[in-house]
């Protein structure tokens, strides 16, 4: 449904944002990890994208470097056309309030010993000069929307249940009437049944809002479910990008294939469990990432070009990109459909 | 599903029902709080045979984990607990203190969802594992540590004779899972428990774990039970399942049957729960309200206050009902056409 947005009707613009940790200290020099590689993407107007990929792939720092809450080594990441980096100070927290964040831990990302309207009312009163009176009438319509009784104003955490929490965090979010949310993990760490109450509830603040969401899950059932486009990362990187319906279909990169063959099921039949594609081994290093393409070392597809060249994301069936050499026709005969979840690939080199 | 190994001093095969690995009748745990003994787990029974994955699933609060924990009695002190636990004809819940040490590791392994903060930072991974062999097995240093070797090898811990030598800070997340297996398999238990062994693992190594658990259960045949919230990851491993709510088996059977024909709503709500079963309109199917806690349940069915299908006859208090292979605990289980995975 979605085209991938134009710089114009863009909330989110990130290009080549790169992100590296590790600094010399007095003990030494310390590794230097690169957290983020290179990335790219875009959201528009009333869109989620989501990132998915396993730890230290780098999607919380992706998520966090929009923010500016880690520094960016290189790259640009521009909120409503505005680009982040050239700010500070109260211009960087007035464009804040247009982006905002949802964590995954109800129960450490509020602060138990403020009450539920200091708790919405605290993006308000760091972003924004509205007065007091404005201030509450916005703490009760984003209390609202996130489905929780104005009752609740004078209460405090410890009252509530972790979807209940959630909500709160959610209203804390909405109250600075975002055009940006990001939910890292916003939903992993409910109960199944408050979790689709809780993702039902995004959907709904996205059709009434037409908020952007940058929603990093690693519940690749939430993600088919709720994104409109998904961004696979690993090590860093972006490895394949696409619309969710045609990436999970038809996945063009091996990693993909992996991971969505991973995923637990209880459709499989036992007889099929041991024939599965199974990745081995685990992710390398961020500090010491390998030659080429980041995945060589655990791809079954493996070929020339692989430990030596890092690939680009090229376009792909699917109608998305995926950064892999099976999919340079300079290097390659063009090949279908590289894999789908559970069927064996075979790739003829030599026809 | 039938075991190939028989471990020394361990129980063969099963060839039957005959007798079971572990027999755990009428079993009810109490909590002492603040607002005085809540029951976490009420009247729970179930048999695991040899080569055979009972499947404990449920949503925080169910009781799942300390159904689980209460056959090796790893409780908080001011627990209380009534019933039976059998392993292997012996009665657990009336064992002294030091007879149950013998037999946690030895006959009993267990393995927890947290590898890091099961694993002892200040001792490598063989010494760990060699304590434990020789803690219950008169043997020496050197033979322990080449058992502990090829523990590690068999888990699927490559270099297994270097890698026995690293401390836990040096092990990713799932070869920690997989060293605390090792460690948990290392005197060849009779019974395996594993508590939500793979939710702080990632997908891929996920995985990896649940192949893993089946490859270990095929070769050597022990009795597991596997504690999960997630009943797909129970789904794919377990023979029977038992589903959890509010300190109560709400239902239980065969794997197949339970999540290709549930009896109870509760478990029609979880299977529904998933993302692939949403309505047309594109809705998540959601369970209305949230959990119970034990404490707050109410006389009749526990769920009915969630329930779609609660009727006035669901007010009173609804036993658990045998038939077959399956149990339920739902008044209407027999006039209810439940959806299962298809």
């Amino acid at each position: 449904m979605t085209e991938t947005p134009t710089a114009a009707d863009a909330v989110l613009e990130v290009d080549d944002l790169v992100v590296r940790f590790g600094r010399r200290t007095r003990l030494g020099r310390r590794p230097v990890i690169h957290a983020v590689n290179g990335v790219s993407f875009r959201i528009g107007r009333g869109e989620t994208l989501a990132l998915v990929g396993e730890s230290g792939s780098g999607k919380s720092t992706t998520a966090r470097a929009v923010l500016n809450l880690v520094p960016t080594t290189s790259g640009r990441v521009r909120l409503l056309g505005q680009d982040l980096a050239g700010l500070s100070g109260r211009d960087l927290r007035g464009m804040r309030r247009h982006a905002q964040m949802i964590f995954q831990d109800p129960y450490s990302s509020l602060d138990p010993s403020m009450s539920v309207d200091e708790i919405i009312a605290e993006p308000l009163r760091v972003h924004t000069r509205l007065s007091r009176t404005d201030r509450r009438a916005r703490v009760v319509e984003a209390l609202e929307l996130a489905g929780l009784s104005r009752r609740y104003l004078g209460r405090y955490p410890h009252e509530f249940s972790g979807g209940q929490r959630q909500r709160i965090a959610i209203a804390r979010a909405l109250a600075t009437r975002p055009e940006l949310v990001i939910a890292d993990e916003a939903v992993s760490a409910l109960d199944v049944s408050t979790r689709n109450q809780i993702l039902n509830l995004l959907k709904d603040l996205q059709d009434e809002l037409g908020l952007a969401y940058l929603f990093i899950s690693h519940d690749l059932g939430v993600v088919g479910h709720l994104a409109h486009r998904v961004a696979v990362m690993y090590l860093g990187t972006i490895v394949e990008l696409g619309e969710t319906s045609q990436v999970f279909e038809q996945p063009a990169h091996p990693y993909t294939s992996a991971l969505l063959a991973s995923a637990p099921s209880t459709e499989r039949n036992r007889a099929d469990a041991d024939t599965r594609v199974q990745l081995s081994g685990e992710p390398p290093d961020p500090s010491d990432p390998p030659s080429g393409c980041y995945f060589h070392s655990r791809c079954a597809h493996i070929f020339g070009p692989c430990a030596e060249r890092r690939p680009q994301l090229l376009d792909v069936p699917h109608g998305g990109t995926a950064a892999c050499h099976l999919h340079d026709p300079d290097l390659w005969v063009p090949v279908e459909a590289v894999t789908s979840g559970t069927q064996e690939v075979v790739v003829d080199r030599d026809e | 599903m039938s075991g190939t190994v028989t471990q020394e001093g361990g129980v063969g095969p099963a060839t039957g029902p005959a007798a079971p690995t572990l027999a755990v009748e009428g079993l009810s745990v109490e909590f002492a709080t603040a607002h005085g003994r809540v029951r976490v787990v009420e009247d729970v029974s179930f048999h695991v045979a040899a080569g055979e994955t009972v499947g404990l699933v449920g949503e925080s609060g169910s009781g799942k984990t300390v159904t689980c924990m209460s056959i090796p009695r790893l409780l908080p002190s001011h627990a209380r607990l009534e019933g039976s636990v059998r392993l292997e004809g012996r009665e657990l819940t009336t064992l002294s203190e030091s007879a149950m040490r013998d037999l946690r590791g030895r006959r009993i392994g267990v393995v927890f969802q947290e590898p890091s903060a099961s694993l002892n930072p200040a001792f490598t991974i063989s010494h760990q594992i060699e304590s434990v062999i020789r803690r219950h097995e008169d043997v020496g240093r050197a033979v322990a540590h080449r058992r502990a070797v090829d523990l590690l090898g068999m888990v699927g811990i490559p270099r297994p004779d270097l890698r026995a030598r690293a401390y836990p800070h040096e092990f990713s997340g799932g070869m920690a899972q997989r060293a605390m297996i090792a460690m948990a398999l290392a005197c060849s238990p009779s019974l395996l428990l594993a508590d939500e062994p793979t939710t702080a693992l990632d997908l891929t190594i996920q995985a990896q774990i649940i192949d893993l658990f089946r490859r270990l259960q095929r070769e050597l045949g022990m009795a597991m039970i596997f504690v999960s919230h997630d009943l797909a990851v129970v789904g794919e491993l377990a023979d029977r399942i038992h589903v959890m709510y509010a300190a109560q088996v709400v239902e239980s059977g065969e794997r197949d049957d339970v999540l290709g024909a549930p009896l109870h709503p509760y478990t029609e709500g979880l299977l529904g729960a998933m993302p692939r079963f949403a309505e047309a309109d594109g809705r998540l199917r959601v369970i209305p309200g949230t959990a119970i806690l034990a404490g707050e349940a109410p006389a009749g069915c526990r769920f009915a206050p969630r329930c779609g299908y609660a009727q006035p006859q669901c007010e009173r208090p609804v036993p658990l009902v045998r038939t077959d292979a399956r149990e339920h605990r739902c008044v209407r289980a027999d006039e209810l056409s439940l959806r299962g995975w298809q």
